[in-house]
């Protein structure tokens, strides 16, 4: 590795430590105060699909969602305990597989809103998985698990929406290439 | 330079702060999988203990008690719908699972120090990701700084991203605009000049990163004087 690729390594990693930071921060202001369930997931999707956008690495997302999981299960944000993992991980998962799948459509509304419902929406596993493991009734477990994940899945599309014109405006700034 | 000071003296624990990062996750762990007739009374005790060192406050406390009041209310509802009402206890025995599991997160951001976290880090964090975890935590609040800042230039230019002003959706396009996009610009140009700087002072030319502070810990070496040299 050159000393200016490892310079921008170093660059990109931070970058997706300051979106861990922005992820967790918005977290911990809002989840008490709004009141309206899932709404968290529009600051999720937003800075999962950023870091994606900006570093242009194959696992950015991955990467901020595991740092923010990390960091919020050793400070007990929601909860769910180590599970809370999860409920980052899928989400920043399927961020990266649908940058993977369709390259370049980082700035689109539609690919945007898309990729970020579809992230909320498998919040439904972690949610489910912690009902089931405190040994909650199947049909509830059901019904619960959907109630909670619906309004993220809405609010994980808003954030989506709202990610596509900041990637649009870095790229004309020629703050990230327009390749990603 | 910052006086490195001692860890035992800025928290409230009898005990050092990473064996609460190792005890709170296992509680949660433990309320999760363990089912058994004693599960419930053994962790409410344990938590109870600890909520006690943590000399918790009214506002803490109440805030406690609306998160428990609402999750009780949401689960016992959903059991009384989906059976009858002799089933209210089984709802009630999840609630009370779920609310051991996130007490032991809120005792641990309340018993640990944020400068104690960044330390035990970097003990634990491989060199390379030690220095980006701290890093980012020690820059974030000149992050933050610079987004207030923003954010007051924003509302005396006429944005609508007052607090009160963004309680209204058709407002949120604003706050993106006017805040957001500029945030992350000051995230890349900071997250630049932290790596140049980097860079600059030859990291990455040793595998093993060295974590300087710590040293500050240890004893001077005592000087030698002339005569003992001579001995």
């Amino acid at each position: 590795m050159t000393p200016s690729q490892s310079s921008t390594a170093l660059r990109d990693t931070l970058l997706m430590g300051f979106c861990a930071l922005f992820l967790l921060g918005t977290k911990m202001v809002l989840r008490l105060n709004l009141g309206i369930p899932g709404h968290a997931m529009f600051f999720t999707v937003f800075f999962l699909i950023l870091p994606r956008a900006a570093t242009g690495k194959k696992l950015a997302a991955t990467g901020t969602g595991l740092a923010a999981g990390l960091a919020s299960m050793l400070l007990g944000m929601g909860k769910g305990g180590p599970l809370l993992l999860l409920k980052f991980l899928f989400p920043a998962l399927t961020v990266d597989l649908a940058f993977l799948l369709f390259p370049g459509l980082g700035a689109s509304m539609a690919f945007c809103a898309v990729t970020g419902l579809l992230a909320a929406a498998t919040r439904i596993i972690g949610v489910a998985a912690t009902d089931y493991l405190v040994g909650m009734d199947t049909a509830v477990l059901f019904a619960h698990a959907f109630i909670k994940t619906l309004s993220g899945a809405l609010f994980g599309a808003a954030g989506g929406l709202a990610a596509a014109p900041v990637i649009r405006k870095l790229r004309a700034r020629g703050l990230i290439p327009a390749s990603r | 330079m910052l006086p490195w000071r001692d860890v035992a003296a800025e928290t409230r624990l009898p005990f050092p702060p990473w064996i609460m990062l190792i005890l709170c996750p296992l509680l949660s762990l433990l309320a999760i999988v363990w089912h058994g007739p004693w599960s419930l009374p053994v962790l409410a005790a344990v938590e109870g203990v600890l909520l006690v060192l943590a000399r918790p406050g009214k506002k803490m406390l109440l805030r406690l008690a609306l998160a428990a009041f609402w999750q009780t209310a949401v689960i016992t509802g959903l059991y009384v719908l989906r059976y009858d009402m002799s089933q209210w206890q089984g709802g009630m025995d999840i609630s009370f699972r779920l609310i051991l599991v996130f007490v032991p997160g809120m005792l641990t951001v309340r018993l640990v120090p944020p400068s104690s976290l960044e330390r035990i880090l970097g003990r634990i964090l491989p060199g390379n990701l030690a220095f980006v975890a701290s890093c980012c935590l020690r820059f974030f609040p000149l992050l933050l700084d610079r987004i207030r800042i923003i954010h007051e230039a924003q509302v005396l230019r006429g944005a609508r991203v007052m607090p009160r002003e963004l309680l209204s959706p058709r407002n949120w396009p604003d706050a993106v605009i006017c805040i957001g996009f500029p945030a992350i610009v000051q995230s890349i140009e900071l997250a630049t000049e932290i790596a140049d700087s980097a860079k600059a002072r030859g990291f990455e030319m040793h595998a093993r990163r060295t974590l300087w502070p710590q040293d500050l810990n240890r004893q001077p070496a005592k000087p030698v004087t002339p005569t003992e040299a001579k001995q």
